[in-house]
């Protein structure tokens, strides 16, 4: 119990491209408390999606080790549950019988059936009860990654990994969302990596804010959140708020390759 | 004046949003008759011009006659209803022949290092042989009965769905196999669940293709192979300068196909109810 939720130690992947070798990820190192909500923000290509994935067991480090409650990640750790950008649903299975798959992948059809109760209940905390039965062709894009949240809770996972997960939704939508994941996670006080490219998510959901470099990928900053939990839609306008975007929005910029002119203004 | 000026400027941009041809505003019941009607009749001065010896070109009217006639030998039985029947019979068994040995290849080819570099070049070198040189050989194996036509129509079908097959497998969505991958889905489930699932639409573009193709093949093969079926019917009537029939044969066999074709796409748009089906036309 003692061993940190997740830790990540001297992270470090090298791509072999055609034009030689990309350093997409130098030297990273972090550690997560149990229950603890983190965010890892930066430039695209800077790697952040690739770290997620390493601590997924997506893919490997070049160099380094990740731990997922003290074992080391060679494969997908079960404790894990994934969040892509898009909901990556099953045309051919209904919403209900989408959000049963893992279930149904680790143990069996006749297990997920057993859990179908489960299932509504986390389709009713989306607002998505009524939906059950329709196919994901059927729901709107941010409807489809409700229940692609649902999908990941089913098999109640102790590490959330979510990868730019509303960025393709518009701004009302996902502000709805990272409100219902707030309290989704609050009440169960899960472990939860975000990778994202938007400042006021990113503050708003973290207790911590990883700020990354481009190119090669390196924490250059952390700005602790420490706002009350849970979070209000309210506490968005506060100067407080304004000062933990503001100071990763700095960080940001001094990590950031803009070019020569861009930052003078 | 300047309200004038308005209703000029309204029709004319009625005029412009309405950029649909002529084709497309008439009701196409009307325009497929219309068309039907032109050609018969271009078919009927061409046939009674003097131009094309009747041995080439029937007139419209003797060909619906044979058609005809060979409508009520069906319905009475006998000989043609039984030529009719082996066709039908021997072009659902090739179509069949085709599924199996089509999807089966098509999995061996995608998922498998051999099927991939040792069998495919064999495969497509053989698709690359035109497959009625082929027929002596099934006509020596299997006889003059209907496994020769089976053979040979299966062999001529199953091609574009090992194509279709392999196609489908090995084009299955990134995210989706990252999300089965996550959840730590064994390679048949991910096989069962993701692959077989999202290459249906493949599957069924094939199934629709081979369909025509079972029929041509089988035919083919009756026209080499002899037999009792429609196409060696066709062949007679040929033989005896029986143009009309010949006509009436070749309508009933093109129906024939169709019908294939169409219970195929009706059972993709039943088990593929998710997209637009991929192709709607006939394939090559």
């Amino acid at each position: 119990m003692d061993s940190p939720a997740v830790s990540v130690e001297d992270v470090t992947k090298i791509f072999n491209t055609k034009s030689g070798a990309v350093v997409a990820l130098q030297d990273i190192s972090v550690t997560l408390a149990a229950g603890e909500f983190i965010s890892l923000i930066g430039p695209s290509g800077c790697g952040k999606s690739t770290l997620l994935n390493i601590i997924g067991g997506l893919t490997s480090a070049t160099a380094g080790k990740v731990l997922v409650h003290g074992a080391s990640v060679t494969a997908p750790p079960e404790e894990a549950g994934m969040m892509f950008q898009k909901p990556v649903l099953l045309e051919w299975r209904t919403i209900l019988s989408n959000v049963l798959l893992p279930i149904e992948l680790k143990s069996g059809k006749r297990e997920s059936t057993r859990h179908t109760e489960r299932a509504m209940d986390l389709l009713s905390a989306v607002g998505l009860a009524d939906f059950a039965a329709k196919y994901p062709h059927e729901l709107s894009g941010g409807m489809q990654q409700r229940a692609a949240i649902c999908r990941m809770l089913i098999s109640d996972p102790q590490l959330l990994l979510l990868d730019e997960p509303f960025g393709a939704l518009d701004e009302l939508t996902r502000e709805q969302l990272n409100l219902q994941l707030d309290r989704i996670v609050e009440g169960v006080h899960k472990t939860s990596i975000l990778v994202t490219h938007s400042i006021s998510e990113g503050t708003f959901l973290s207790d911590r804010v990883l700020v990354m470099s481009a190119r090669p990928g390196r924490v250059i900053g952390v700005v602790d959140v420490d706002l009350p939990r849970p979070r209000t839609l309210d506490m968005m306008q506060t100067g407080e708020f304004l000062t933990l975007t503001n100071r990763v929005r700095l960080l940001l910029e001094s990590g950031h390759d803009f070019g020569d002119e861009a930052i003078s203004a | 004046m300047s309200s004038q000026l308005d209703t000029a400027k309204v029709t004319e941009s009625t005029k412009l949003l309405d950029r649909r041809s002529i084709w497309e505003r008439i009701p196409r019941s009307v325009s497929l008759t219309g068309f039907l009607l032109v050609v018969l009749g271009l078919w009927q001065i061409l046939a009674t011009s003097g131009w094309v010896s009747p041995f080439i070109l029937p007139t419209p009217a003797a060909a619906f006659d044979a058609l005809l006639s060979f409508c009520i030998a069906v319905f009475e039985g006998g000989a043609l209803r039984q030529a009719l029947v082996i066709t039908v019979v021997e072009a659902l068994l090739a179509f069949v022949l085709a599924v199996i040995l089509g999807v089966g290849f098509g999995f061996i080819v995608a998922e498998s290092a051999f099927g991939r570099i040792v069998l495919l070049p064999f495969l497509v070198a053989l698709n690359a042989a035109p497959k009625v040189v082929f027929a002596p050989v099934f006509i020596a194996a299997l006889g003059f009965g209907i496994g020769s036509k089976v053979a040979l129509g299966a062999f001529i079908a199953f091609f574009p769905l090992l194509v279709d097959t392999a196609a489908g497998l090995a084009t299955t969505d990134r995210d989706k196999s990252q999300l089965f991958r996550s959840l730590r889905a064994s390679r048949m489930q991910t096989l069962r669940m993701l692959q077989l699932p999202s290459s249906l639409p493949f599957i069924f573009a094939g199934m629709k293709t081979a369909s025509v193709l079972a029929v041509v093949g089988v035919v083919i093969g009756e026209f080499l192979g002899g037999g009792r079926g429609l196409g060696q019917q066709t062949k007679i009537a040929g033989d005896l300068l029986a143009t009309d029939r010949v006509y009436a044969y070749g309508f009933v066999l093109a129906v024939l196909g169709y019908l294939f074709f169409a219970a195929v796409a009706f059972a993709e748009r039943r088990v593929v109810f998710w997209q637009r089906p991929h192709g709607t036309t006939t394939g090559s």
